[in-house]
């Protein structure tokens, strides 16, 4: 063969090998959920009204992780739409909240990235959701039998204590 | 030997900046909408206890993606090699900037989310890469019929 068909081959191989994309996607929904679910730190009472921030009594924290897999760049979704309802009901629940405030979605890679060089291997993608699980306190304020009588579940991430959010806002 | 050393090195340089840029990709970005009242809601519930959805008119759709993104290239001239790097980021600050130039903090406002889509694409060339992580956020502006 010669030098000049050798470094042609190299140079259509190297192309091939370094030409490709990847990627994942997914939706992330709801629609099951029993409890308000705000990604900013409004959320409003049984009446329609906006809870005030001394009335958010912090009883838990929310977290939820999936990977999502996707396939030539974005175009196959292999997860779709990922319903987080069930874990939001569970957990909500289980500490005795009533709402999630300062709900956040994280999108992250994986370190799979790397082998997508070829550009023909599904791809995946890492999504983290957190937030707070709050209790609405009565307009008059927290009564200190009912802090002991509420108490979170200590299996639980995140912010445990019940202090107002505004105080574990000013903390973060 | 030195030829195929020759050959390679360019194959050898893009895996290392891939390896080091997917690295510095994990990091990702975030959704989020910190230090803003407006409810910024996920699901149908839309109030403590639940019930029937308060009656609500649409006044606007709201869309925002944060993103972080970060690209690699190279090429050579006749004297030297170039090598350009760029990088981007912006985070759950960017969805309250915007949400708050769309609705101000006004009591009588929800957002109500259709959309949130957590997505990543890396893609490679001959010159260099482009990876990508982006949540894209997409709702409607609705507005309560009865003032709270």
């Amino acid at each position: 063969m010669s030098t000049l068909s050798r470094h042609a081959i190299s140079i259509l191989a190297l192309a091939l090998l370094a030409t490709g994309c990847s990627g994942a996607r997914s939706h992330v929904v709801a629609d099951s959920a029993r409890y308000p679910i705000s990604l900013s730190d409004g959320v409003r009472d049984q009446d329609g009204k906006l809870l005030p921030d001394e009335q958010k009594q912090v009883v838990g924290g929310f977290t939820y992780s999936y990977r999502a897999w996707g396939w030539l760049w974005r175009i196959v979704s292999f997860t779709g739409d990922h319903d987080i309802s069930d874990a939001v009901n569970e957990q909500v629940a289980a500490a005795n909240g009533d709402a999630i405030v300062n709900m956040s979605v994280k999108g992250e890679m994986c370190l799979w990235n790397l082998f997508t060089i070829v550009g023909v291997l599904p791809d995946c993608s890492n999504v983290r959701v957190r937030g707070h699980i709050i209790k609405a306190a009565p307009p008059t304020g927290p009564q200190p039998g009912d802090v002991e009588a509420s108490a979170p579940s200590a299996a639980l991430d995140g912010p445990t204590d019940r202090e107002p959010l505004a105080a574990i806002a000013a903390a973060d | 030997m030195k030829s195929i050393l020759k050959d390679t090195t360019p194959l050898l340089v893009l895996v290392a900046m891939v390896a080091a840029s997917s690295a510095c990709t994990l990091k990702g970005t975030v959704a989020s909408f910190p230090g803003y009242d407006v409810p910024v809601l996920l699901g149908p519930t839309d109030r403590i206890g639940g019930g029937e959805p308060l009656a609500t008119k649409v006044r606007g759709e709201f869309e925002e993606e944060v993103e972080y993104m970060q690209s690699e290239s190279s090429y050579s001239t006749t004297t030297h090699d170039v090598r350009v790097s760029e990088q981007r980021w912006s985070g759950p600050y960017k969805l309250t900037s915007t949400a708050r130039s769309k609705v101000k903090t006004d009591k009588g406002f929800n957002i109500r989310l259709t959309d949130v889509m957590p997505a990543s694409y890396t893609m490679f060339y001959i010159a260099g890469m482009k990876s990508k992580v982006y949540v894209s956020v997409e709702g409607d502006i609705v507005e309560l019929e009865e003032k709270r």
